[in-house]
């Protein structure tokens, strides 16, 4: 069963039109700030720091903001001429600035910020304080002076078997000091953070043997804060403390006999977050630390098209096990051996969703992608079959995870941030028992959804170990004949549809500052949740204030690439999520469109229960053509919320817990239309 | 829409002239709603059963009402036009080029409007 377009998987290259920001005008011009700034009490010169509306704001290009960066262990990316500035703590996590939105993404969550990234002249400018919230810091403002402080994030404990493991992670690469003393019977460990601010809670249960609790408390000046750690330990108790892989970590262990001291990589795995999906058997524990990927010399013939025969390679080199990241497979750096990803840099894309699809013999992981990406991926020989994906200029939403997949050929997938610099990579292993075929390429009809088919099959004989490829880009203006091949249809999945974002913010209320694009946002954000704890599987097109497609399309691009989001992922329900707005400050009220005469029962489950969750006046259900509504195959509805040109509608649409009865209410209607995620 | 039209008028001025008529708005009283943004131009062919209209300005750039206003507009467009004699259908052009919707707009444009697509 080959469920994807084989055409996107090897050796395509497409030139990719690059994409330029429009240059956004600031109505206030900057002015010129003079304050001084001090990071973890050392002082940092910036050259264009200054003030817009009384915000400070900072050019990205400024040395000083790189110095605050060196300090923080922190790195920026930004290509002049694309829409992103991507920042990268020293945990990994991504806070990103897209020029002209006034959202900021931090991981997957986003913030409103008082203004978008603006450029004067050629000079691109990002408000400071979003930023350096993002980074984890904490701020005191005196006069003429920003201090700022790296701060203590979190403090968690592991209980082992002889010892009990206490881990702390900073916004900043982590230093201390630490002294064990006391009375024998009331010993205190005491680790002190200088230049840290604690944002970890004052109290930690820790409940071992070892130690039963650690306080902490923030002490010394607003400008150069000391946290202090303190354990109170059990007689006898001995202690170390190590750096973790990320040097914003560190772990200490508190243990009675020394040879427990040690950290060894079994007994606690460095990652930054464990993620809550299922994590594989615990056999796997031995095996390498996923990053450490063993280097592959990519066979000579592995650039020849699908059907070239190339050689299995004769030896593969141990893996190499390593608390830092491995380098790039060896291959991408050896010019002639792999063709090069693609003519000109990419822009950064985003990974904001992964979900698996199962049949009998196999399996598909789909990430959902902001647009097309480059890939390079390598299969290595029996025994170890592992299979790596590496996708270049593209940042993970969220934590590293385990992709949970149903074939019993496969042990573990793995996803993760594996490289920042020189160019984010994010790296996809498949850990297989035995050799299985992987296909790999744009799902069909979706311009934004990268397919990683796994097959029970083997793959073929003759099959090459590695390659690269591209994502189809769609053709700009796609006939609107063009098939969609939906995919399996899902009983309990259902595509959310947030209305505008990017570009088109949709209509405004200036008096109350609402924006559609944002409003819709939250409302789909909350409906989400709600379907979600019904036992809902839910996918947005978007979860930012950006584009579905691409931002430089038209809007028939856009609309479909919303429509495809729901076609491919095989979607039961489409709920696309708008806030209307009329010439007239009379309308008031929700109304529900439709277009197929099939989908009016479903419109008018939506509206009867969002009127009455809402209270809001009842518009009525109206069929309309609506592109969203024709191009979807499955039952869709266009809910527009009440109108942002209402004073009343207005009004109500600035409090959350309208937002929250918006979403209540149409997670209401999908029950009664429905019945819920397992009927069909 | 009513509209009282020269009686001379016939064919392609005629449809220029309702066309006019119904993106100017009312020139009396205020209980219709102009649903077209000021500074929207306007022109029309007709080929066969089929006029074709472009819209341009404001609205060709931005259209910043919601869905009630979109498919009102799209609505008095077309039923206007299949008024006059032999017109059956419109097709919509932004600035003219044949598009999906108006930029920010939901309402699909692909395809001639009948009034048939406005059905309930």
């Amino acid at each position: 069963m080959k469920l994807l377009r084989l055409a996107a998987c090897i050796c395509v290259l497409l030139a990719s039109a690059p994409r330029l920001a429009a240059a956004q005008a600031v109505a206030a011009p900057v002015t010129t700030l003079a304050d001084q700034v001090f990071v973890s009490g050392r002082e940092v010169r910036f050259e264009h720091l200054g003030s817009v509306r009384g915000e400070p704001v900072v050019r990205v290009d400024d040395p000083g903001l790189a110095s605050m960066l060196e300090i923080l262990g922190a790195k920026i990316q930004f290509q002049p001429g694309t829409r992103f500035v991507v920042f990268t703590r020293a945990d990994g996590t991504l806070i990103t600035f897209t020029v002209g939105s006034n959202a900021l993404s931090v991981d997957d969550s986003s913030r409103a910020m008082p203004f978008a990234p603006f450029y004067q002249g050629t000079q691109l400018y990002i408000p400071l304080q979003p930023l350096t919230a993002g980074l984890g810091l904490y701020e005191r403002h005196f006069h003429q002076a920003f201090a700022f402080s790296p701060q203590i994030v979190s403090v968690q404990r592991r209980v082992g078997q002889q010892r009990t493991i206490v881990e702390i992670s900073a916004s900043a690469p982590l230093t201390w000091r630490s002294s064990l003393g006391g009375p024998p019977k009331h010993q205190a460990l005491v680790i002190t953070f200088p230049g840290f601010a604690n944002a970890a809670g004052s109290h930690v249960a820790l409940g071992g043997r070892e130690a039963k609790a650690a306080s902490l408390a923030q002490q010394g000046p607003p400008g150069f804060p000391i946290t202090t750690l303190s354990i109170d330990v059990m007689h006898g108790v001995k202690y170390a403390a190590h750096r973790l892989g990320g040097s914003s970590q560190m772990a200490l262990v508190l243990a009675r006999n020394e040879k427990d001291l040690a950290l060894s990589a079994v007994a606690i795995a460095p990652a930054v977050r464990i993620s809550a999906m299922p994590t594989a058997p615990p056999t796997r524990e031995a095996t390498p630390e996923p990053t450490a990927v063993p280097t592959l010399i990519p066979s000579p013939a592995a650039h020849g098209a699908v059907a070239t025969a190339a050689p299995v390679p004769t030896a593969v080199p141990a893996p190499q096990v390593s608390g830092e990241p491995s380098p790039a497979p060896a291959g991408s750096e050896e010019p002639g051996v792999l063709p090069s990803p693609g003519p000109s840099p990419s822009p950064l894309q985003k990974i904001t969703d992964i979900f698996v699809t199962d049949t009998a013999d196999a399996s598909r992981i789909t990430l959902a992608v902001t647009g097309p990406v480059n890939f390079e991926w390598h299969r290595l020989a029996p025994p170890d079959n592992r299979f790596w994906i590496d996708i270049s200029s593209a940042a993970l939403i969220g934590p590293a995870r385990d992709i949970a997949v149903k074939l019993p050929q496969v042990r573990s997938v793995k996803i993760s941030q594996h490289l920042i610099t020189p160019d984010h990579v994010v790296r996809v292993i498949i850990d297989p028992s035995q050799p299985v075929d992987v296909v790999i390429g744009a799902i069909e009809g979706a311009s934004n959804q990268l397919g990683i088919e796994i097959h029970a099959s083997p793959p073929p004989a003759d099959a090459v170990q590695s390659g690269v490829g591209m994502m189809q880009v769609p053709a700009q203006t796609p006939s609107p004949a063009v098939a969609v091949t939906p995919g399996p249809r899902h009983a309990d999945l259902i595509v959310i549809d947030p209305g505008h974002g990017g570009n088109d913010p949709g209509a405004m209320n200036q008096q109350y500052g609402l924006v559609e694009s944002h409003l819709t946002l939250a409302i789909s954000q909350k409906l989400k949740v709600d379907l979600q704890r019904v036992g809902w599987r839910v996918v947005l097109t978007r979860d930012g204030d950006y584009e579905v497609g691409d931002p430089n399309g038209d809007d028939h691009q856009e609309l479909q690439a919303r429509c495809d989001v729901a076609n491919a992922a095989g979607a039961r329900l489409f709920i696309s999520v708008h806030i209307n707005s009329s010439v007239s400050s009379a309308p008031s009220g929700l109304t529900t469109y439709f277009w197929r005469p099939a989908d009016r029962s479903f419109a008018q489950a939506v509206q009867a229960a969002a009127v009455r969750a809402t209270g809001a006046g009842d518009d009525g259900v109206m069929r309309e053509a609506f592109y969203v509504t024709r191009h979807t195959v499955m039952p869709a509805v266009l809910v527009e919320n009440t109108y942002l040109s209402n004073g009343h509608d207005a009004s109500l649409l600035t409090q959350s817990w309208f937002i929250d009865r918006i979403a209540a209410g149409i997670a209401q209607g999908v029950k009664d239309y429905t019945g819920g995620p397992s009927s069909s | 829409m009513p509209f009282s039209a020269d009686a001379k008028l016939k064919g392609p001025a005629l449809a220029t002239y309702a066309l006019n008529q119904l993106v100017a708005g009312p020139s009396v009283g205020r209980d219709s709603l102009v649903l077209f943004p000021s500074g929207t131009q306007a022109t029309v062919s007709v080929d066969g059963s089929v006029a074709t209209v472009s819209l341009s300005g404001p609205i060709a750039r931005s259209f910043q009402s919601g869905a009630g206003d979109e498919a009102g507009l799209f609505k008095s467009l077309t039923y206007t036009m299949t008024s006059l004699p032999g017109i059956t259908s419109v097709q919509v052009l932004v600035d003219g080029n044949k598009r999906a919707a108006l930029p920010g707009g939901q309402f699909e444009l692909d395809e001639p409007l009948t009034r048939d697509t406005f059905a309930q």
